[in-house]
């Protein structure tokens, strides 16, 4: 028999539906790392998201069989993260206070990001700044690829919240990056 | 009844790999514990009318319903002869 | 006229074009050059994101084995057992049984041990006719389809008269994928 680890996602998750928790251990060593980027992002710290990570494996272990494309599981997934992730950020703060600067980031401005030696930590660094509602929005969008739709539905919010978080995302983003150019 | 005594019935039957915990979730469990446990064996019923169930992980060499029929088999003689136990033997794996 | 390059779209309304793919097709912001320009300014960033976050994963430190570890306990805790499939028992005062989830589990297995072969879903469904056992495979490249198939479906056809007592309605074996195998998989 061929190795699991050469297995196709696809066929991996269909094995996980029906079970088979060696296929799972497959499929978490090979997305773990992503998805705790991921959640990191999201969250903001690291040990929220190792956390975030595991109940939601653990979730997703438990919903395998309404995964309609087994091919999709690193993206379901992910959902299931960045839904954790909301819950976990709601926990920290109250709703009316995700619009609100990250207070405690603003020394780092974005004349000493300018000397940062990479465009990635530049953008990292901006990102980590960001208002949480607006980094969610800006982290599912860009590095998640959700819709807006599934972001509203993934942050328990609106459409029309999403727009305009991301909206004022790029907006600091795009005026942050330049300073770094 | 001891369920040791029913567990040690079970664990000599050839072709039986170990016994899983027969949860009263019926189907969803199928943890392996340590031996002597008293969970591997679920007791239930009057001591008149009792039921015993086990879950077992098999050999799949030897074909499975055979197995069951001995572990239930194995159990009977483990009990007294005039007991009308009702036995449950539920194969919960089959390993090459 | 205002908003971005005097086109009097804002930014808003430029990430949205952006985000639903640059369609319907707009000349007013097409044609507008520093429209063009924060385009491809959120194309760039976007981009940098996904990088960013494949960074943070490839440079994160080596798999903690122990949250590894405690995330399968509490996986293998939910085995998917299924329905108990019975058995018959000369004495009525037994019952036996094989539950559905130790039939895929070995069901699996008889396939994964054809050379070449990974199985990946396995599904029971029983009607009056019988059980009708489907199976989807991925085979290595390079292993003949057709061949692989067959020794699969007679090798979990053996398996099922073994060890069930299942009124075997057909086994049909369907290749779904294909797969490579590195010399490093591990």
């Amino acid at each position: 028999m061929s190795d699991l680890a050469s297995a196709s996602d696809a066929l991996l998750a269909e094995r996980s539906a029906d079970g088979d928790t060696v296929a799972f251990a497959v499929l978490v060593r090979r997305h773990g790392p992503f998805l705790r980027a991921f959640a990191t992002r999201l969250t903001g710290s690291a040990a929220d998201a190792d956390d975030v990570v595991q109940e939601a494996l653990i979730a997703g272990w438990n919903q395998l069989d309404s995964l309609a494309d087994p091919a999709k599981v690193r993206g379901w997934f992910a959902s299931i993260v960045s839904r954790k992730a909301t819950d976990r950020i709601r926990a920290r703060r109250p709703v009316a206070e995700l619009d609100e600067q990250r207070a405690e980031l603003q020394e780092n401005g974005p004349e000493q990001r300018a000397i940062t030696t990479s465009q990635l930590d530049a953008l990292g660094a901006i990102l980590d700044a960001l208002p949480e509602g607006q980094r969610q929005c800006w982290v599912l969008k860009e590095m998640g690829g959700y819709s807006y739709e599934e972001i509203a539905e993934q942050t328990g919010t609106t459409v029309a919240v999403v727009r305009g978080r991301l909206a004022r995302a790029r907006a600091t983003v795009i005026a942050e990056m330049e300073v770094w150019r | 009844m001891d369920p040791s005594i029913i567990e040690a019935a079970v664990r000599s039957v050839p072709g039986v790999v170990t016994l899983y915990s027969p949860d009263a979730a019926a189907s969803r469990v199928a943890r392996q514990l340590l031996p002597g446990t008293p969970s591997l064996v679920a007791l239930a019923g009057s001591s008149e009318a009792p039921t015993i169930t086990v879950s077992v992980g098999v050999d799949g060499s030897v074909q499975a319903p055979a197995t069951a029929a001995l572990v239930a088999a194995a159990i009977r003689a483990a009990l007294p002869p005039d007991s009308d136990a009702e036995i449950s033997v539920r194969i919960s794996r089959v390993t090459r | 006229m205002t908003g971005i390059g005097d086109s009097g779209y804002t930014l808003e309304q430029l990430g949205d074009y952006l985000d639903s793919g640059r369609l319907p097709a707009n000349p007013a912001i097409d044609d507008n050059a520093e429209c063009q320009a924060v385009l491809a300014s959120l194309e760039r960033f976007g981009t940098l994101s996904r990088d960013l976050v494949e960074r943070d994963a490839a440079s994160s430190p080596a798999f903690d084995e122990s949250w590894f570890g405690a995330l399968l306990a509490q996986v293998t805790l939910e085995a998917r057992a299924g329905r108990d499939l019975p058995l018959s028992s000369a004495d009525p005062r037994t019952r036996l049984s094989i539950t559905e989830g130790a039939v895929r589990e070995f069901v699996r297995a008889a396939g994964d041990a054809v050379d070449g072969v990974l199985v990946g879903r396995c599904s029971l469904s029983s009607s009056d006719a019988g059980v009708a056992v489907d199976i989807s495979i991925s085979v290595q490249l390079g292993t003949p389809v057709q061949a692989a198939a067959e020794t699969v479906r007679q090798a979990v056809y053996t398996e099922l008269l073994k060890h069930t007592e299942l009124l075997i309605e057909s086994v049909d074996v369907t290749v779904t994928d294909v797969h490579v195998v590195t010399s490093e998989d591990s």
